[in-house]
């Protein structure tokens, strides 16, 4: 059959008109996303080149001198370096205790179920509670930690935690590990069942032992929820003030300042809104270059997508 | 080599839900056997004991008389076909294939010449570096064969590999699967649900109903003489009709009746019956056994059936016409040419030569072996 020439169909299909009704439809989440988004990035970028200090009159167009102001101090290159502590200890913990965990919740035994719903129960505690809850499990005269400890006689005397310069950063970091390890689980865990069963099955006939199925089998059939999962983690623990909040403020000194707890304290508490941007602006772009290095990686060694 | 037995083996679940029960088989080596059955008849279950993915409740499986209960699929030599395929789908067509042998630290050489061979046979030169996901239906089922053929096993394991494909697609692999087998000689054990299949690839076809083997035979045995009234209703397209009814064995003879039918058994089918105790039967009489009155011979002419057309299936070659008889319903198969009229009386007279007499209560084939003119339909062609 020959097919019509472009000439002989119909007007309607030859000529659309301009329609509105697809903008329509789309603007309410597009003006949305720009109200909640983009209008409050803007506005932090702009404000972090004024010298904008909430309770004084007068402001001033300063160019970059707050970013370089703080490029100057020490704070700002300890919370630097303690922000790449935080997210690179964090995260492959949460990661590798969450893998074990999915694994082991994918096992069948009795009272499964439970286990699978007890599991959640950090990830659910609000952080608020969560840090109010292990300050005082750290806590240096009360604490259970130290309790514990000292009946083991793993120590001689009480150590202060959270006090202590070169323990209170590590302790925090463990308590967030311990907050986030069940969503990798569920993710992991929902990766899992989603392998099917027919694969190892098939491995197995093939000749592949434990190690063989989880290394051609499961792996792979959990990297792309492996590449979203650690993604996502790596944003969120980057920008996880309030747990350090709770439990130290950033303290003791400057031992566990992080770029995105300084620059909210220089905002909330001293109210230096146009230096506290700045802060954020480079929090932003560093951990931009993180993601961006992430998923370099992950594209050099074949992406799954 | 690759015998396997399977002696007084068992499947029961949790203690209480029986999938095998008492199933005995002789595979011989080279070959082609195909378990068939419903779902649920615990064919498949049989087979995964076989592979070794599935545990063995009681009694014994042996691969070339080696008792293979307790060892672990990938020491059994077997290789299997999935329905799924199984695919890996992080891997190339050629890692596919050659990952089995690389997991028994196989030399490259050696890999490379198996390779070459599955590739030879199955025609996937195209193919080695596509991921699966890049494949049709066909040529992801034909992968799949060739990573059981690059094993060299001595043993081949399909589970219902054909049922993931369209119809088409169906014969086509059915046909390539029919000349692997006769190329390799390799024991091949295949499980499908479809009688066609399996009357097309076997030597010889198991049927199995309930995790029982209801008859074992050649696909000619089995449609010939059905060992039991399941296996007359399950193989055949369309299967035979089996038409409950008593026997009046009075005068001698045996005429089965039911309501306003009746049918003469031919004098030799009546004395293979029992004298006594058998009452109610199953009249087994496959679509193709009857003709119509007008063109009845003159033997048939005894019984004369009045029934009612309800529905006629068109299928090329022949036409099946489903026709009510008091509360009965049956399907005959009749020239397209010579259509009857639907809900116009038919008159039309079984064959009773071609027929079979199933005890209503244990199934069983009272007329089994029956030899007599006509009968086996199979064989005529």
């Amino acid at each position: 059959m020959p097919e019509p020439a472009l000439s002989e169909l119909p007007p309607s299909i030859r000529a659309r008109r301009f329609d509105a009704l697809p903008y329509v439809l789309v603007s309410p989440a597009v003006i949305a996303t720009l109200a909640v988004v983009f209008y409050p990035m803007a506005t932090a970028i702009v404000m972090s080149l004024y010298d904008y200090v909430v309770w004084r009159s007068k402001t001033n167009f300063i160019w970059f001198d707050n970013y370089l102001a703080a490029l100057g101090t020490d704070i700002f290159w300890t919370s630097f370096k303690n922000t790449l502590i935080w997210i690179g200890v964090t995260v492959p913990l949460q990661f590798l205790l969450g893998l074990a965990t999915a694994l082991l919740m994918n096992q069948k035994f009795a009272w499964r179920w439970l286990a699978r719903m007890l599991i959640i129960i950090p990830w659910a505690l609000p952080s608020v509670v969560i840090g109010l809850m292990w300050r005082w499990i750290y806590d240096a005269n009360y604490g259970i930690l130290n309790d514990f400890l000292l009946r083991f006689q793993l120590i001689r005397e009480g150590v202060p935690w959270l006090a202590t310069t070169d323990t209170a950063l590590y302790s925090i970091i463990f308590v967030l590990v311990w907050q986030g390890f069940p969503f990798f689980a569920i993710m992991l865990l929902a990766g899992l069942q989603s392998i099917p069963g027919s694969l190892y099955e098939a491995a197995e006939v093939d000749g592949a032992g434990v190690w063989g199925k989880f290394r051609h089998v499961t792996l792979p059939g959990l990297k792309s929820v492996i590449v979203t999962a650690v993604l996502l983690r790596l944003i969120w623990v980057g920008n996880a003030v309030d747990i350090i909040y709770v439990m130290t403020e950033g303290g003791p000194g400057t031992a566990t300042s992080t770029l995105p707890l300084y620059a909210f304290v220089q905002s909330r508490k001293i109210l230096k809104f146009g230096y506290a941007s700045a802060i954020a602006v480079m929090f932003t772009l560093m951990l931009l270059t993180l993601v961006i290095m992430y998923l370099r990686r992950i594209d050099d060694k074949g992406g799954s997508r | 080599m690759g015998k396997v037995s399977l002696s007084k083996v068992w499947k029961v679940y949790d203690g209480k839900i029986v999938a095998v029960s008492d199933v005995n088989l002789e595979i011989r080596d080279g070959e082609f056997m195909v378990l068939v059955g419903p779902s649920g008849c615990g064919k498949s279950t049989t087979l995964r004991m076989i592979a070794g993915l599935e545990h063995i409740s009681s009694g014994e499986i042996a691969i070339d008389d080696v008792v293979v209960n307790d060892i672990p699929p990938r020491n059994r030599d077997i290789a299997m076909v999935f329905q799924s395929y199984a695919l890996y789908p992080h891997m190339s067509v050629r890692e596919n294939l050659s990952f089995g042998l690389v997991m028994r630290k196989m030399a490259a050489e050696e890999i490379g010449r198996r390779l070459a061979r599955a590739v030879d046979i199955l025609g996937l030169g195209d193919l080695l570096a596509r991921q699966p996901k890049a494949l049709s239906g066909g040529q992801r089922q034909r992968v799949a064969m060739g990573r059981a053929i690059v094993r060299d096993p001595k043993v081949f394991l399909f589970d219902e590999p054909l049922s993931n494909l369209d119809a088409r697609m169906r014969v086509e692999m059915r046909k390539e699967i029919i000349k692997l087998h006769r190329r390799i000689g390799t024991t091949m054990i295949y499980v499908t649900h479809d009688q066609v299949e399996a009357m097309t690839l076997g030597d010889r076809i198991c049927v199995m109903e309930s995790g029982v083997i209801r008859q074992i035979g050649t696909p000619g045995e089995v449609f010939d003489n059905p060992e039991n009234a399941f296996v007359a209703g399950f193989i055949g397209t369309p299967p035979m009709n089996l038409l409950e009814g008593g026997l009046d064995r009075s005068g001698g003879g045996g005429v089965f009746r039911d309501g306003d039918l009746a049918a003469t058994l031919p004098p030799a089918m009546a004395g293979m019956l029992p004298p006594a105790g058998v009452e109610r039967v199953f009249l087994g009489l496959r679509p193709k056994s009857f003709v119509f009155r007008k063109k009845a011979p003159a033997d048939a002419l005894r019984d004369v059936w009045t029934v009612m057309p309800e529905v006629a299936e068109m299928l090329g070659e022949e036409s099946l016409v489903h026709v009510r008889a008091g509360r009965r319903r049956f399907v005959i198969s009749v020239d397209p040419h010579d259509l009857p009229e639907m809900d116009r009386p038919l008159e039309i007279c079984p064959l009773m030569n071609r027929a079979h007499i199933f005890d209503s209560r244990s199934g069983r084939n009272l007329s089994r072996g029956l030899v007599l003119p006509g009968r086996h339909s199979m064989r005529r062609i």
